[in-house]
């Protein structure tokens, strides 16, 4: 038999028709299905057992209590746990991924060194031992007499033990400065402690009491003190008859919920503090116990009565019944004047930050319930410290050595105060972060610190908290061997730089000594984080109760203070003249604009936020990428701009290509301008650069930066 | 086997948008929540996920009279003609009956996006890319909720991971309807000015329904007789008026 | 020759459907060890008589932990019972220096499947055996067979590659979920089961 084409054909033809009743054309559609809808590259989801545990987020100053649900041990979704006691626990968009902070792909894996200071320099690997010899080397030199400066450290998050670990250290160095991020939300409590005659405790605001607030641009509802708070309080209008007062230029989401807004023209804000003050002592509306302590409180009176409403709401911008309502409300019940803005924006002119803090003294708020009350520092660290100054308020060109601490998150600066404050030939930066941050650019050496979640890290009181506080932020996940804890690397540097600093073993364990002074101080209340009622800290056996209670998310919060302290105050010591006459110079030429830069908390920069902040920050508007400016539709209009178009934005700093978007809520006439993270998977070189807008700003003789004449035009 | 008797829900949700000041946590809670990636470096407004976009809504006055209101804008769970339902060719979304949810189940779906033209609210995103989590992040991720591949449509679905959490419990604890504290979308949780409210639409003494038929609670467009189950409330009477003809900045 | 024609197409589909029926299971899975033996009916058995849920615990909100952690085995398994080398070896490899054992799941689900053991189980009183069959009488553990192109267990299709259960228990596909809702009047939408 022969086999011809035609057999095979059938043989074929048979096997297909034969395949058709065999599981093989029905199985593979079916599995092949299945496998389309479960690509193997796609993530698998962890299974594994689920528990909670509590912690505290980090990420800024608020410090908020959360609850982390966490499979594997792994944290994979957070919330947090309102505390009336601790006044604390709303989280915000960046808190509800700082799990995702571990696996940031701006990780700093290693220590890096800047080959030079140059634009070409470049940033290489070094080993830790060579790190601290070369900076023991460095921080002896700067501390010579002929280096011109000295050793800094700046610490982005002061309250802790470690922070007073760094004052330790400093204080072995002749002339060594403590230094503090220029963060606005504490400027008008630390104005008060400047303007103090006589020994002035530390100050908190007592939002909870306090019947009006009048807030001199401070974003109360959009990233500013405790969120908890500041929502319960301020978030719904008509709630409980407390009155929100806000005076800001452009309508900004807390304008918007405030009782009444004060569209003020930018930096006429001292003018209106004066024009406020006016109605108060013409009226005679002012603290008589006021009148007391400020002790040049004549030359005060007769400076205000020169500014009367009419020419200064003129002036500012504003109606002139509204100020003098305004100055009224604020005299009539316990109050609390508050100036602020957000992190980018920097601190307010020094002029209307003393005028700001004036306002208060001479409406009796300072040591009042509902006003500005006094606290107490953590036990262990009461009594005359060590002095703190804000990074901005330090002699220029006197820091040969800075050692920074902390990633920005609550406050930034430009480089440009920093290049200011360092001495001539650049100094030498150290840069203590888990991630490439938008400081990184100006360090020289970058050392791995450990991200949150990987380490215990202190939360102390965030600024301006009526008392002082402590908790933990607890360490779910293993550390990473390349990242070094602050602590221990302060004392190989003490060791390299032959400073005296007490061994008190691992960051953990300093935090542990501070349990046991807390402990042993029998002050204060212990918070449970589940919401149950406090226990006085005086019922714990000792220190490890309390640490275990606070590891668990507990929150220690101190007494309120002895209120009976009577402090004075110089209102006008350190303001001259000339300081008052500048206070209303931002009138701006024809064809430019005020530049201001903005900003969201926690949100300086891509380094400090997870990569799903792309939600707020790329796939929506809701939110503003760095190098996006906001003008009002007429400004706009006025340049031959629209939406979506670039443009070109340059101040007598420098030029940035910036997106332009109509908003307008925006002030016609300022140009806000978003220093903020870059789209995700920008290169690191350009996220480090993404303080690009704070380059244009021009900074002060106070060093503050917030107006800076600009123009604009569409490339 | 015991024949389950479930008390039949219409699940909805009223914000107040009075409250909202637009900071953007509902929206991060839920990408954590549904494990929604990243974006890519190319993503923008229009290519990016967003199960709940906020969005501002202007009055549109010159300054200083110029008001905004943010709108948080979830899938809006339209009961009746559900667009996105009438026509999907593969019957990847549907209204579960036990729930009044429009599920969507992204594995279904074949990319066509005729779902998201026809959504009148623009609720609805399309996968432009594979999920992708920077190293090691994806162990962060939730559970619950499966990611989902590129190419396909995805859109809010009220949680429904929380909803079997929910479910599970109940029935754990020999419960045949879930306890209302038990299901709370991340969205209402984050909320740090409380101004969304979640609940059973069919439970005239919940909050969500008492508030839903309050005279400053609408639906934003009405007129298409979708019968939404996401609420707003404001009092201001220009963000009412704007109800059916809105444009979100 | 008068049939040829028809031989060799008979010839064709015979060929074809052994290939179908018995060659192509054997390629379209690989079967892969499980880490360790198991012995189910040595525990569920007259001397132990334990039942699944004391092993296959749920978790304090309901969820079904599955697959027992090795600390569970170590509560009685802390040292060796007995004497064969498979307790020598969960002794020494996995519960002394607190390993887990990397067991395959042959009831595994895609993510996007959710199914609530406590709805079932707990509330709705279904006996395990319903969908994993007499698997608890075990004394070894089935062959653990990988589909080559969408990476779930065979369990999961069923045993037998028709598809259609040679046992009541064989399968946990889809259909399999929806006909049992449906013959018990479950009307659902398709989040109810998926995730």
């Amino acid at each position: 038999m022969k086999l011809t084409r035609r057999d095979v054909l059938r043989f074929a033809g048979g096997g297909l028709i034969g395949t058709l009743f065999t599981p093989i054309p029905w199985k593979l559609l079916d599995d092949t299905a299945i496998w389309t809808q479960n690509w193997a590259w796609l993530p698998k989801l962890p299974r594994g057992p689920i528990s909670t545990r509590f912690s505290h987020c980090t990420l800024c100053p608020a410090g908020c209590t959360l609850r982390a649900r966490c499979c594997n041990g792994v944290p994979v979704g957070l919330t947090g746990v309102p505390n009336l006691a601790t006044k604390n626990g709303v989280l915000c968009a960046a808190g509800f991924a700082s799990h995702h902070m571990p696996y940031h792909p701006l990780r700093l894996n290693g220590p890096r060194a800047y080959t030079g200071k140059d634009d070409g320099s470049m940033l290489i690997p070094v080993t830790m031992d060579a790190t601290v010899e070369a900076l023991g080397r460095k921080l002896r030199a700067a501390a010579s007499a002929t280096s011109g400066g000295s050793v800094a450290i700046l610490d982005q998050r002061p309250g802790r033990a470690l922070s007073r670990a760094y004052q330790e250290f400093l204080s072995g160095f002749q002339g060594g400065q403590y230094l503090v991020s220029p963060s606005s939300e504490d400027g008008t409590l630390r104005a008060l402690r400047n303007l103090s005659a006589t020994q002035c405790p530390p100050l908190g605001y007592d939002f909870e009491n306090a019947r009006t607030v009048l807030s001199f641009g401070a974003p109360l509802l959009d990233g500013w003190g405790v969120p908890e708070q500041m929502y319960r309080l301020f978030s719904d209008r008509s709630a409980s008859g407390r009155k929100l007062i806000q005076i800001e230029s452009s309508k900004s989401r807390t304008a918007r919920a405030a009782a009444s807004w004060l569209p003020v023209a930018p930096g006429t804000e001292a003018v209106l503090a004066l024009g406020l003050a006016n109605v108060i002592v013409r009226e005679g509306l002012y603290s008589k116990d006021a009148e007391r302590r400020i002790k040049d409180f004549p030359r005060y009176r007769d400076l205000v009565l020169r500014y009367h409403p009419h020419p200064v709401a003129a002036l500012a911008g504003v109606d002139p019944d509204v100020l003098v309502d305004t100055a009224r409300a604020i005299a009539s019940s316990p109050s609390i004047v508050v100036s602020g803005a957000d992190p980018a924006a920097g601190p307010a002119d020094q002029t209307t930050e003393i005028l700001v803090a004036g306002l208060n003294l001479l409406v009796g708020n300072v040591g009042r319930k509902g006003g500005i009350v006094y606290r107490r520092d953590v036990p262990g660290t009461d009594g005359p410290g060590y002095a703190e100054t804000a990074l901005h308020q330090v002699p220029d060109h006197s820091i040969a050595a800075l050692i920074m601490d902390g990633m920005e998150s609550g406050a930034t600066f430009p480089h440009s105060l920093l290049k200011r404050k360092l001495v001539e030939d650049g100094g030498t930066v150290v840069l203590l972060s888990p991630y490439l941050s938008g400081h990184s650019a100006v360090a020289d050496y970058l050392v791995p610190t450990a991200s949150p979640w990987e380490t215990w890290e202190e939360v102390p009181a965030p600024p301006g908290a009526t008392s002082a506080s402590f908790s933990l932020a607890v360490p779910l996940l293993p550390g990473r061997e390349y990242s070094v804890d602050a602590y221990t690397f302060l004392k190989s540097l003490s060791k390299a730089s032959g400073v005296n600093l007490e061994d008190h073993g691992s960051g953990e364990s300093l935090l542990r000594r501070r349990a046991e002074m807390i402990a042993a101080s029998k002050r204060g209340m212990v918070y449970a984080a589940d919401g149950s009622e406090g226990k006085p800290a005086s019922s714990f056996a000792n220190g490890e109760a309390i640490w275990q209670s606070c590891a668990d998310g507990g929150t220690w919060v101190d007494d309120a203070a002895d209120a009976s302290s009577k402090p004075e105050f110089n209102i006008l010591g350190q303001l001259t003249d000339a300081d008052l006459a500048r206070s209303a110079r931002m009138q701006q030429a024809a064809g430019s604009l005020t530049l201001v830069p903005f900003s969201t908390r926690a949100a300086l920069s891509g380094a400090t936020i997870s990569p799903v902040m792309s939600k707020v920050f790329q796939e929506s508007d809701l939110r503003m990428n760095g190098g996006t400016v906001l003008l009002n539709p007429k400004t706009a209009l006025l340049f031959g701009l629209k939406n979506e178009d670039r443009a070109s934005v340059r101040t007598k700093n420098g030029l940035l290509i910036a997106r332009v978007l109509c908003d307008p809520t925006v002030k016609p006439g300022l140009l806000h301008a978003a220093v903020g993270p870059l789209p995700n998977g920008t290169p690191v070189a350009d996220e480090e650069q993404s303080a690009g807008v704070l380059s244009l700003c021009t900074i002060q003789d106070d060093g503050s930066w917030r107006f800076t004449e600009a123009t604009i035009e569409k490339v | 086997m015991e024949q389950a008797t479930e008390k039949k829900s219409r699940f909805g949700m009223l914000i107040d948008l009075d409250r909202c000041t637009g900071c953007g946590a509902c929206m991060i809670s839920c990408a954590v929540e549904n494990n929604i990636a990243p974006a890519e470096q190319k993503a923008t407004t229009r290519t990016g996920v967003t199960w709940i976009r906020v969005s501002a809504m202007s009055n549109g006055a010159e300054f200083p009279a110029t008001d905004t209101v943010y709108v948080p804008m979830p899938c809006q769970q339209c009961e009746k003609d559900t667009p996105c339902v009438a026509v999907c060719p593969q019957n990847a979304v549907d209204v579960d009956p036990q729930t009044g949810i429009v599920g969507q189940v992204p594995q279904r779906c074949l990319g066509c996006r005729y779902c998201m033209t026809a959504c009148p609210y623009h609720a609805r995103y399309f996968d432009w890319w594979d999920p992708r989590w920077p190293e090691g992040m994806e162990q962060t991720l939730n559970p619950d909720v499966a990611p989902r591949m590129r190419g396909v449509a995805e859109k809010c679905n009220f949680c429904h991971g929380r909803l079997h959490a929910a479910r599970t419990k109940a029935a754990a604890e020999g419960r045949t309807d879930i306890a209302p504290a038990d299901y709370v979308p991340a969205c209402v949780e984050a909320c740090p000015a409380h101004a969304i409210v979640f609940g059973d639409l069919n439970d005239a003494e919940s909050e969500v329904a008492r508030g839903a038929a309050h005279p400053h609670s609408f639906r934003f467009l009405v007129k298409l007789g979708t019968e939404s189950k996401v609420y707003y409330r404001s009092e201001r009477a220009w963000v009412r008026d704007n109800a059916d003809a809105f444009r979100l900045a | 020759m008068k049939h040829r024609g028809i031989i060799f197409l008979l010839a064709g589909v015979l060929a074809a459907l052994a290939i179908g029926w018995f060659v192509f299971p054997l390629a379209l899975y690989r079967t892969e060890p499980q880490p360790i033996g198991f012995n189910h009916a040595v525990h569920t058995g007259e001397q132990n008589s334990m039942t699944c849920d004391m092993c296959h615990e749920f978790a304090e909100d309901g969820r079904f932990k599955g697959i027992p952690v090795v600390a569970k085995c170590a509560e009685c398994h802390s040292t060796a019972i007995g004497t064969t080398d498979v307790e020598k070896r969960l002794v020494e490899e996995y519960i002394t220096p607190g390993k887990e054992i990397p067991w395959m799941v042959y009831s595994r689900q895609p993510d996007n499947a959710y199914f609530s053991h406590a709805t079932h189980v707990t509330r709705g009183k279904m006996p395990c055996e319903e969908c994993h069959g007499p698997h608890g009488s075990s004394t070894t553990l089935p062959s653990f067979q990988v589909n080559r192109i969408s990476g779930y267990s065979r369990d999961v299709w069923g045993r037998d590659i028709s598809g259609i259960p040679s046992e009541p228990w064989q399968g946990m596909k889809m259909d399999r979920c929806v006909n049992c809702h449906a013959d018990r009047n479950k009307v659902d939408g398709c989040v109810a089961c998926h995730k």
